[in-house]
């Protein structure tokens, strides 16, 4: 479908954007044709969403040219771009949380007289059509990371678009979700719809695509038919050197050294909460990670989250959380956090950081979040301190621990999240998807950050649906299915199949 | 008020949570794959003395030679419990309610003390024997009624052998069944309907003052048994029955429990036991998971096998299990011994009568 002599769908020539003098993609030539899927690669903060959020009309280009269908174009906004059948599909999802997911999906297409019934069951086949199993009537608001990224999808496609851009949007798929979706982007594919694809996930990317570029330091480095393209030369090109030891690299599990368990922390036992969290019982150990894995709604998150006192267990019979030999039941986080227990959220957006803030001030929020005294003050010196080391020891990439966290990018943000966490001086993390939407580089350096944490002592429970991930770092993997731990590995019993079996059976 | 608060809200002693087997616990099926070495009754109290391997078979105390017991001597009662000194003395518990003091090579009785449920024997030097007591109401082969009954009336005793004075240091204990010296020189205990091990908090030993106990493993699935040290400070913890949810419920309805204790033969009853399964009138718990007549190893079950190896700060660093579908079920006693630079740990299954030897233990 791909063909060279066609006139490209979209084209930039020359494209320039910077903010206010900080250049974020700088002299890129880009095309994309008729019924491609064209995927860009690169490290957090490479440009990849700055160039396709000027494709779809969110920013404009200061320097350079916009063509679509060979005519120049300069979209003002999203809506224009979308009047010319380019959507977009965003890392961070633009969907209204207080309607419902048919309301969404219908969004900006209603009729006038719209019967909420017909509606439903419009939008329930429409994403049946789609193998989206999300219920039309929920509210958005009730809906987790993935099945919001199901519905995000759904709009876009159902807005009949001809070029569609998703950025990362497998990112919080479960595999059998990611197989359906790669089935609609072929689906796609062949009825001459346009797809750019940014992921961070690189055996994707060379599966499905027809072209990639990858993007450095907002330039393109390298672009070509995806065929010609392997693992070693993405990760060359992305980051300038080879990349061993990281989430990508084989595991060899023979090699695997396990940290040994050393005092049982955290014991629950028959824990409860409604039909997402049923009669379960683990325990986690300090000095090690214990990984976490399961399909989405499998109940991973909630009993995370029941932990770390964000949900509360069952009035009736609930269980038991045994911390340290004390039962706790916490009223509010707030009371975990005092114990040691910090969550590290999947949703860094909504509740990780506040965005309009600073770096410095995140994370030292995150300090005073731990402090236990009723006048709880940070002196104007100490919080520099704070922040200073926290951003050097996290190596987060802005200009100053005094940037604005909305500034920087998704492997940064994330990094502000665990530094804001960990300023609470924890005995327990909970990172919840902890490398969701960030790229290989950061991957790396957040991978090493939790293994060393854990040697440190503290246990470490890391919650992921990206199996490598889990099997690359955890010392023990615990299977989460319809709302229980149904089964147990050691890191060197376990293998991908086993695992993902687990899992779905 | 607080109990009926816990009664209603399902929480706290009603909860009735038994602790989950993971981690180092995970259950595996490393007793029913190791070595049988032998098949013998009620196999129990592995001691090393002289080189050799001496056992316990109900009333005969004998050794272990080509992997058969030999019977050194017959006693008039159940042994229950076994020590030996650094001089080769042992010391025997019996049902009956005696401790005695046995030399193995003149086979004769040297002394002896009276103790109403012998369970775990320890001598701390050539004078001095540490002497755990179970109940006062119940002797050792009658610990299912101490549990069912929720014994508290266990104690331990200091038996000078010098001069022949008794003093009890502790009571008021959940049944002690193991007694073991640390390698820090601390006296630890596991109590057994309490499911936990303490250490004994008096660097004296003399009971002088108040003593207390210092719990340092609790919430254990099992309940503790015997306690034996490694070379490297680690320590075998046998786990004679598992924990189980029904048992626990049955615990908190008294008139029932009583009920049951008084009208139905003792096998029979829904409580711990080194080896079930073997009687079809057993109450319902075995028969609920057999899927076409074979038993999932899962089951939720009234015996089990299971040892625990602690490292010196007592927690578990592995283990050893037969599951529900095992033949290896009521492991009271481990021993780890040295052969060809190999640690070699003996586990005796009284449940099940068999010994077991297999390549595990300290790491040296």
């Amino acid at each position: 479908m791909t063909s060279e002599t066609q006139n490209p769908v979209i084209e930039i020539q020359g494209g320039t954007k910077d903010f206010h003098g900080a250049i974020a993609i700088e002299d890129i030539d880009f095309q994309l044709q008729l019924g491609e899927v064209h995927s860009l690669l690169g490290e957090n903060g490479a440009g990849k969403s700055t160039l396709t959020k000027i494709i779809a009309g969110a920013h404009q280009l200061s320097k350079g040219q916009l063509f679509v269908d060979g005519t120049q174009v300069n979209f003002a906004n999203p809506g224009e771009a979308l009047d010319n059948g380019i959507a977009m599909v965003f890392q961070e999802n633009s969907l209204v949380p207080t309607m419902t997911v048919a309301q969404n999906i219908f969004l900006g297409d209603e009729k006038l007289f719209n019967g909420l019934r017909k509606l439903n069951i419009a939008a329930q086949q429409f994403l049946q059509s789609l193998n989206f199993h999300v219920d039309p009537t929920l509210l958005v608001s009730a809906l987790g990371a993935a099945q919001r990224q199901m519905v995000e999808i759904a709009r876009a496609v159902h807005h009949n678009a001809r070029v569609i851009i998703f950025d990362e949007p497998t990112a919080t798929l479960t595999p059998e979700e990611k197989h359906h979706f790669f089935g609609l982007v072929n689906r796609l594919r062949e009825n001459d719809v346009s797809l750019v694809f940014i992921t961070h996930a690189l055996e994707e990317a060379l599966d499905i695509s027809d072209t990639i570029t990858v993007l450095r330091d907002g330039r393109i480095v390298d672009t070509g038919k995806g065929a010609e393209f392997d693992r070693g030369r993405i990760v060359r090109a992305m980051i300038g050197r080879d990349l061993s030891n990281s989430a990508y690299a084989e595991i060899n599990a023979e090699n695997r050294i396990t940290r040994p368990t050393k005092e049982k922390v955290v014991s629950v036992e028959n824990l409860s909460m409604g039909a997402a969290v049923r009669n379960t019982s683990f325990s986690v150990f300090s000095g090690q990670i214990t990984g976490v894995f399961g399909l989405i709604g499998s109940g991973r998150t909630e009993m995370m989250k029941i932990i770390a006192g964000v949900y509360k267990r069952d009035l009736f019979h609930g269980g038991n959380v045994i911390l340290k030999n004390k039962e706790v039941r916490y009223r509010v986080p707030n009371q975990a956090v005092q114990d040691g227990v910090v969550y590290v959220t999947e949703d860094r957006k909504t509740e990780g950081f506040f965005e309009n803030m600073t770096i410095a001030q995140n994370i030292q929020l995150g300090h005073l979040v731990s402090d236990t005294r009723l006048w709880n003050t940070i002196g104007l010196a100490e919080a520099q301190n704070l922040s200073k080391y926290w951003f050097e020891k996290m190596n987060i990439r802005a200009i100053s621990p005094d940037a604005r966290v909305i500034e920087l990018s998704g492997g940064n943000q994330q990094k502000v999240v665990i530094a804001k966490a960990l300023a609470q001086k924890p005995e327990i993390v909970i990172f919840d998807e902890p490398t969701r939407g960030v790229d290989v580089g950061a991957i790396k350096e957040i991978h090493q950050f939790i293994e060393k944490l854990a040697e440190e002592g503290i246990a470490v429970i890391m919650v992921s649906s990206y199996l490598p991930e889990i099997m690359g770092i955890s010392d023990r993997i615990l299977v989460v299915r319809k709302g229980q731990v149904v089964e147990e590995f050691d890191a060197a019993d376990a293998s991908e199949q086993r695992v993902m079996f687990a899992a779905v059976h | 008020m607080k109990s009926m608060y816990y009664r209603i809200l399902g929480r706290g002693d009603a909860a009735m949570h038994v602790p989950v087997m993971d981690g180092p616990l995970k259950p595996n099926n490393r007793l029913d794959v190791a070595e049988r070495v032998t098949e013998v009754p009620e196999l129990d109290n592995l001691v090393s003395c002289e080189g050799k391997l001496w056992a316990t078979s109900e009333t005969q105390l004998g050794v272990l030679s080509n992997d058969r017991l030999e019977t050194v001597h017959t006693f008039s009662s159940t042994i229950t419990c076994l020590a030996v000194s650094e001089t080769s003395r042992l010391a025997i518990g019996l049902d009956e309610g005696r401790v005695v003091i046995f030399d193995p090579s003149s086979k004769e009785v040297l002394d002896e003390q009276v103790v109403a449920s012998p369970t775990a024997l320890l001598f701390w030097d050539e004078d001095d024997l540490f002497i755990a007591s179970g109940s006062k109401e119940h002797s050792p082969s009658e610990w299912q009624a101490d549990l069912m009954s929720e014994g508290r009336s266990g104690s331990l005793t200091r038996w000078s052998l010098k001069d022949g004075s008794a003093h009890t240091l502790l009571s008021g204990l959940a049944y002690p069944t193991g007694l073991v010296r640390d390698k820090t020189d601390r006296l630890v205990f596991s109590e057994a309907w309490k499911h936990r091990l303490c250490v004994f908090a008096d660097p004296t030993l003399d009971g002088i003052g108040r003593p207390g106990i210092e719990p340092v493993l609790t919430r254990l699935p099992g309940y503790p048994g015997a306690l034996s040290l490694n070379p490297d400070g680690s320590i075998w913890m046998a786990v004679f029955a598992p924990r189980n949810q029904l048992v626990e419920f049955v615990l908190t309805e008294r008139e029932y429990c009583t009920k049951m204790m008084r009208q139905v033969d003792r096998s029979l009853w829904i409580a711990p036991t080194l080896r079930g399964g073997r009687n079809y009138h057993e109450p319902m718990q075995w028969g609920a998971v057999k899927q076409l007549g074979v038993l999932k190893p899962w089951a939720p079950v009234l015996s089990y096998g299971l040892a625990v190896r602690l490292n010196a700060e007592f927690q578990p660093i592995e283990s050893l299990h037969s599951r529900a579908d095992g033949s290896v079920h009521g492991v009271t006693s481990l021993l780890e011994t040295r052969e060809n630079d190999r640690a070699t740990t003996y586990a005796a299954a009284k449940g099940d009568g068999v010994l077991v030897r297999m390549d595990a233990g300290s790491q040296l």
